[in-house]
């Protein structure tokens, strides 16, 4: 609340002016404004305490039911999922009750922030207080996911922004709603708001996509290839944010052959392996590997798979090779637009730790 | 960006909610990259609440819109664009003096847009805004509940 100033004079005219007016009404003059003193306020613009214990339990309730709410329209969307399986017959074994939609990180956080909004809506709560409130409505989420569905931290890291920044913007077009009090129309947007996730929950979901990266090796292809079907433990720390936060990274891989058939395994941190089989064997040239099977870590399990790793070396004829390192994965989670921007950059990491590490080991001659 | 977007992406300001999704985001951003500017802008808010009369509402085109009874005081976008209507005198007088800037979207009308880029500027804001306060408390107008 500002501290009351006392009228001044203007200093032109000498008519009594307000202390932050800054053109006089009376003369027209520019005057210096005094500089208003504002202290927080301890009652709302109705004149009502802050504080109360309604209030409270207002903005708890707001949060909470928020993230239950949430709860239940995923698990809603998951269920419309399976059945679709069961009514629509889609191809054997896929497992779309699996899948995250983009409905859920986007249209249920955003109802979240509308949820928040509605038990908030009397509460003459400021801009920054909605923001705090529905930071802690999308750090519940988050918690949730971890203690109760087994979510990794990553991941969480991960789908964080999104979900904080849909819960944040729902607050406030709640706000908005709310404030135009047209109850009416307001409600109309849940069914709109359910028949969007059951579409989006009953379309077919299937993104793939392949990153690729080069390095340039001083070193001939015949002396890169045998450093491509395994390779000595990676003992650099990383460098990459995600891995030193606790994404899993690679440190060796292992062949039980030289030919097509032989099993690969790609080792990573925390003893988490990646089981391959090479697919194709071109040496000097190619080397691809299917993954067979992937560890069941939960930053890693129900969101993507990696279906498919390669290397190709292209001899630059001046003593040169320029590796070239590929994967295909799947995303499992939803939008693509903003996961893939996530799984592209660790697939890129991921590709880059490797190929410097064979490229260091080529050209110190091992 | 906010004045590019409303300039030419126009169609896009009558969807419901959408600007004002749009405003949350810029102020989670001046949140999260500018916390001197959300401080202004919650030093803002807070202090046009205390004055009496004086309510706050959702701008149609996002942001907070600050009233007197049924008169707009101005609103502010959490870029920290501040934008009132004064009169035409009023506003050429408050431009004249270097005190404001035309408005970003239509410089030929009454209304000034004032740019929020520290915390200095909030009292040239509130000195602004406290203007089209006192003019409206002038036209002796008591507000509508």
């Amino acid at each position: 609340m500002s501290i009351p100033l006392p009228p001044r004079p203007c200093p032109e005219c000498g008519q009594p002016i307000t202390p932050q007016t800054i053109i006089c009404p009376y003369c027209g003059s520019t005057v210096v404004a005094d500089t208003p003193v504002w202290v927080p306020p301890n009652v709302d613009a109705q004149g009502v305490p802050r504080g109360t214990k309604n209030r409270r339990w207002l903005i708890f309730g707001g949060i909470v039911i928020a993230n239950v709410a949430a709860f239940l329209l995923v698990l809603l969307g998951q269920w419309i999922s399976s059945r679709s399986i069961l009514t629509v017959g889609l191809q054997a074994g896929q497992n779309l009750s699996g899948i995250l939609v983009a409905s859920d990180f986007t249209l249920v956080p955003l109802l979240m922030g509308l949820i928040g909004a509605f038990f908030w809506r009397d509460q003459s709560l400021t801009t920054f207080e909605y923001f705090l409130y529905s930071t802690l409505t999308a750090i519940l989420s988050l918690g949730s996911a971890f203690y109760f569905m087994g979510e990794g931290v990553i991941c969480l890291i991960i789908v964080s922004p999104l979900l904080w920044v849909f819960v944040f913007g729902g607050s406030q077009v709640g706000r908005w709603l709310f404030g135009l009090g047209r109850n009416r129309l307001n409600l109309s947007l849940v069914p709109v708001a359910l028949a969007i996730l059951a579409f989006d929950a009953l379309s077919p979901h299937h993104y793939t996509n392949c990153v690729s990266d080069r390095v340039l090796i001083h070193a001939p292809p015949s002396k890169v290839w045998p450093h491509l079907a395994q390779f000595t433990p990676i003992r650099e720390k990383p460098k990459f944010w995600l891995f030193r936060a606790g994404l899993p990274y690679p440190v060796q891989s292992t062949v039980s052959g030289y030919a097509v058939g032989a099993e690969r395994r790609c080792i990573f941190s925390r003893n988490l392996v990646f089981d391959e089989r090479i697919s194709e064997w071109q040496p000097g040239r190619k080397l691809t590997f299917d993954v067979v099977q992937q560890p069941r870590d939960p930053e890693i399990l129900g969101h993507a798979r990696v279906r498919r790793g390669q290397f190709v070396l292209q001899d630059n004829h001046d003593g040169t090779t320029t590796l070239i390192g590929s994967s295909w994965y799947e995303l499992y989670v939803y939008p693509s637009w903003y996961y893939d921007l996530w799984a592209g950059r660790i697939a890129r990491e991921v590709h880059l730790r490797v190929m410097t590490h064979i490229k260091q080991e080529c050209e110190q001659g091992h | 960006m906010l004045s590019w977007i409303a300039r030419h992406l126009p169609f896009l300001k009558p969807i419901r909610g959408l600007p004002q999704m749009f405003d949350g985001l810029l102020y989670a951003h001046s949140a999260v990259f500018r916390p001197e500017i959300r401080m202004s802008l919650d030093t803002i808010e807070q202090t046009l609440l205390s004055w009496p009369g004086v309510t706050v509402q959702v701008h149609h085109f996002g942001g907070l819109e600050y009233r007197w009874g049924r008169r707009e005081i101005g609103h502010l976008h959490s870029n920290s664009l501040l934008d009132i209507p004064f009169s035409k005198t009023l506003r050429n007088q408050v431009i004249d003096a270097g005190k404001a800037q035309p408005h970003h979207i239509y410089p030929q009308s009454g209304w000034i847009s004032f740019w929020i880029k520290s915390e200095s500027d909030v009292a040239n804001a509130l000195s602004l805004l406290r203007l089209n306060y006192d003019r409206w408390q002038a036209l002796d107008e008591k507000p509508h509940e």
